[in-house]
């Protein structure tokens, strides 16, 4: 029995040190850029999730707005800052992925370490009520015979519609709006024949029977039209997909950046996080960190030519 | 009715009516500070309001955003400094009139208007939701770009300098709206390489220092006894607005109403475009146009109206539709959407008292903003009695903490050091600015709808005849030309 106890208590001891020195880091507040301004879906959601970490890892969580550029201007502070993961940020593939084709901006995928990604955006392909479309096989015949106009506010969304229409052969035109809000009004008054964006803007036309849900541009369903299909349940092969997750400038020691991604990884699960997602049109999402890497990788060399090809991406 | 009673009970607890009042007062604030917007009020506001139900919670916030178009007046009257977006325009003739000491009077009336239009504003709210909402929606890229084109056609009337030197104003007015991100390709264009250029430039450095700062410099042109301003009579009655400056103002005020109501229903509208369209429209139909940009009270009268209407009108495709019309509604939504209030038509059945709720409490934030705001017309008014050289340390920091605090951005304090330059050479040069500022606020809307319209119509202009709203606009525009070029000549005449 004490032999026992010895065994148990050796590696114990071991580990103590470690851990002891692990639990005095954080020593201070971390601060999280949001490259938005508050009140919308990134900023949040990012104070939900960071609500939770605080009281996992015993620190305060300090939300920054730092909005401009197109949303290019945090994920740049965030990779300026001093790489000791006390400056974090949170982002997705707007700023990461899309932006950068768009714009100049100083930093690429490489000059970040990535956390764990907690959340993705739901979209969805609608039409409004008076439309003859049914279902997306019917906007789809209707986009082959003749030209036919979608409302979104800029990518992923519309590299969704283009892959949709390439690959059954149609042609979608793709009409921007500077708001969700703007492009399903666009929809509702039939200035365009179809939207694509998040739940948030869509679900009040879509309850009062204005908007029809063609299908789900998501991997899944929405919680609250499980009977709408998914494009893939369709029979096309196309997800829009887009997530937020946390970045830290490169550098961060890899015990600091254990201990934040166990805690964000924790925090991600916790059920008040879900519920305050759902209500800004987004799910819960575990992302690894180095899945959340490679999604965003793969996300900017493939959002690269298909930006160029529709002329929205910047000359080089 | 029985819906308002029931938002009159809900708003009769003692909590929902302090933050009924504390949404008004902090709104005046804000709508007095430069650089302190609503939004951003509101933004940092946001996280306080979890601790409140959603009732109470979008009552302050509400109040917050009506308040403002109160309070932004202020400054704009006494100092030339917008305190508000959407009380730019108000500096024009309000801050002329305080020149001739008509202060109390230029206030008097902007917050008598503010408060009829407020409440015409929520009565519409009230009443004509429904089929207002219809309108909203009817309304696509064509009749946007139609109604912005008749809104820049009427910068014909908006100069005293004569019709070239505003269409050279205007010019300028919409290249600098146009720096930014290009509205339909989403790439960067006249921004130099500059990334605090990117996101466009702000009208906060832009009204500060066109209007603030070239003030200043011509207040240290000018010998120190001239520069002061007439003092306001100094007994009570004369806080108020002369019977002739009522009876000017009437009309103005109604159409104001009118106008900014429906502008504010427009995704993309609001306030700002409200007040603006109000001060052409008005320069169009005044007896006395050449009064205008020199104290004429109907500038005043109408914008201020205007953009009150426009904030309540603001309120129809939130509550109805669940779409924002402003970036302010656009917080409001997600304020709701965090209490769990989804907007939109089912909000009447599943949570009247949040609806109910909202527009009583408007109601009564507009009676409490003119008992707040007319009694101390009296008061603010006795800043013009702080000699000028003193006035301009203080216009110079509080344009400069101002533009500041935007942004937190020192680019943004450099470039209204710009703009104050320009403001100053181009008075000195005899330019109204006038045209400037509402072709730089009109302009991209302009732009980015004439492009949606012919990206949907395979670049067809043609389609436009199908769209009666738009034609009606596009008339319109064609005949205020018209009137515009024969009046002239007419003056010519005359000469």
């Amino acid at each position: 029995m004490q032999r026992r106890t010895l065994l148990a208590a050796a590696p114990a001891a071991l580990l103590a040190p470690r851990l002891a020195r692990a639990a005095t880091w954080p020593e201070r507040e971390i601060s999280v850029i949001v490259q938005y301004g508050p009140g919308g879906s990134t900023d949040v959601s990012t104070r939900a999730i960071a609500a939770e970490a605080e009281k996992i890892l015993g620190v305060p969580l300090q939300v920054v707005n730092r909005p401009g550029g197109q949303g290019t201007v945090g994920p740049q502070q965030v990779a300026a800052a001093r790489p000791d993961g006390y400056t974090l940020g949170t982002t997705g593939l707007a700023g990461l992925a899309i932006a950068p084709h768009m714009l100049d901006v100083p930093y690429s995928a490489d000059s970040f370490t990535f956390l764990p990604a907690f959340a993705r955006y739901l979209y969805g392909i609608a039409v409004r009520a008076e439309s003859p479309h049914r279902s997306i096989a019917d906007l789809l015949a209707a986009a082959k015979a003749k030209r036919t106009t979608f409302a979104a506010t800029g990518a992923p969304n519309n590299i969704g519609m283009f892959d949709l229409g390439r690959k059954a052969g149609a042609r979608f035109q793709f009409v921007p709006f500077g708001s969700g809000a703007e492009a399903v009004t666009a929809a509702l008054g039939g200035h365009v024949d179809a939207v694509i964006q998040n739940p948030p803007e869509m679900l009040p036309a879509l309850q009062s029977g204005r908007l029809r849900l063609l299908a789900s541009a998501s991997a899944g369903r929405w919680k609250e039209y499980p009977d709408v299909p998914t494009l893939r349940e369709q029979g096309h092969d196309v997800v829009v997909d887009s997530m937020i997750g946390f970045i830290a400038p490169k550098g961060v020691p890899e015990e600091r950046l254990a201990v934040l991604s166990r805690a964000f990884l924790e925090a991600a699960r916790k059920p008040a996080l879900a519920e305050i997602l759902g209500r800004f049109g987004m799910v819960p999402a575990v992302m690894q960190p180095d899945e959340f890497e490679r999604t965003v990788r793969e996300a900017h060399d493939r959002f690269g030519p298909e930006l160029r090809e529709a002329g929205l991406a910047r000359k080089r | 009715m029985d819906g308002l009673l029931h938002g009159f009970a809900v708003l009769s607890t003692w909590q929902n009516l302090s933050l009924c009042l504390l949404g008004a007062v902090l709104g005046t604030v804000v709508g007095v500070l430069p650089g302190l917007g609503p939004a951003t009020t509101i933004a940092l506001l946001l996280p306080i309001t979890l601790k409140l139900d959603p009732t109470g919670a979008i009552i302050l916030l509400a109040g917050i955003y009506y308040g403002v178009a109160y309070g932004g007046t202020l400054t704009s009257v006494l100092m030339r400094i917008p305190g508000e977006a959407s009380s730019v325009v108000t500096c024009l003739d309000g801050y002329e009139m305080a020149r001739k000491g008509r202060a109390g009077a230029a206030l008097g009336i902007a917050a008598i208007g503010s408060f009829f239009a407020g409440t015409v504003g929520i009565l519409g709210v009230m009443l004509l939701s429904p089929p207002l909402a219809e309108l909203v929606i009817a309304f696509g890229p064509w009749e946007y770009a139609a109604l912005m084109l008749a809104g820049l056609s009427l910068i014909a009337f908006f100069a005293a300098s004569g019709l070239a030197k505003a269409a050279l104003m205007a010019l300028l007015g919409l290249l600098l709206g146009a720096v930014g991100i290009d509205p339909i390709a989403g790439t960067p264009r006249f921004t130099f390489g500059i990334p605090e250029l990117v996101d466009g430039i702000n009208i906060t450095p832009l009204a500060l220092g066109l209007f603030g700062l070239s003030e200043l410099l011509f207040l240290a042109l000018v010998p120190a006894g001239r520069s002061e301003i007439l003092r306001p009579p100094s007994s009570l009655l004369g806080f108020l607005p002369s019977r002739e400056e009522a009876r000017r103002s009437v009309a103005p005020v109604l159409r104001g109403t009118g106008l900014g109501f429906l502008v504010g229903l427009l995704p993309g509208g609001g306030a700002v475009l409200a007040s603006f369209l109000s001060y052409a429209v008005e320069k169009r139909l005044a007896r006395r146009p050449q009064e205008f940009g020199r104290g004429a009270v109907e500038g005043v009268a109408g914008p201020e109206a205007a953009n009150n209407a426009g904030t309540a009108g603001a309120f129809i495709p939130l509550l109805t539709l669940g779409i924002p019309a402003n970036a302010v509604t656009a917080l409001l939504l997600g304020a709701l959407l965090i209490h769990g209030v989804q907007p939109g038509p089912m909000i009447l059945e599943r949570q009247p008292e949040i609806y109910w709720g909202v527009i009583a409490s408007m109601y009564l934030g507009n009676v409490l903003l003119l008992v707040l705001n007319l009694p101390l017309v009296g008061l603010f008014v006795r800043a013009l009695e702080i000699p000028r050289r003193f006035m301009a340390a203080a216009i110079l920091s509080i344009c400069v903490i101002g533009v500041y605090s935007t942004n937190l951005a020192s680019f943004d304090v450099l470039l209204a050091v710009g703009f104050g330059l320009l403001g100053f050479v181009l008075r000195r040069g005899g330019f109204d600015l006038g045209p400037l500022v509402l072709a730089y606020v009109l302009g991209p809307t302009f732009e980015r709808s004439l492009r949606q319209g012919l990206l949907i119509s395979d670049g067809d202009l043609t389609a436009l005849l199908e769209r009666p709203i738009a034609l009606g606009f596009i008339a319109a525009a064609t005949l205020t030309l018209l009137a515009a070029m024969l009046l002239r000549n007419r003056a010519r005449v005359a000469d």
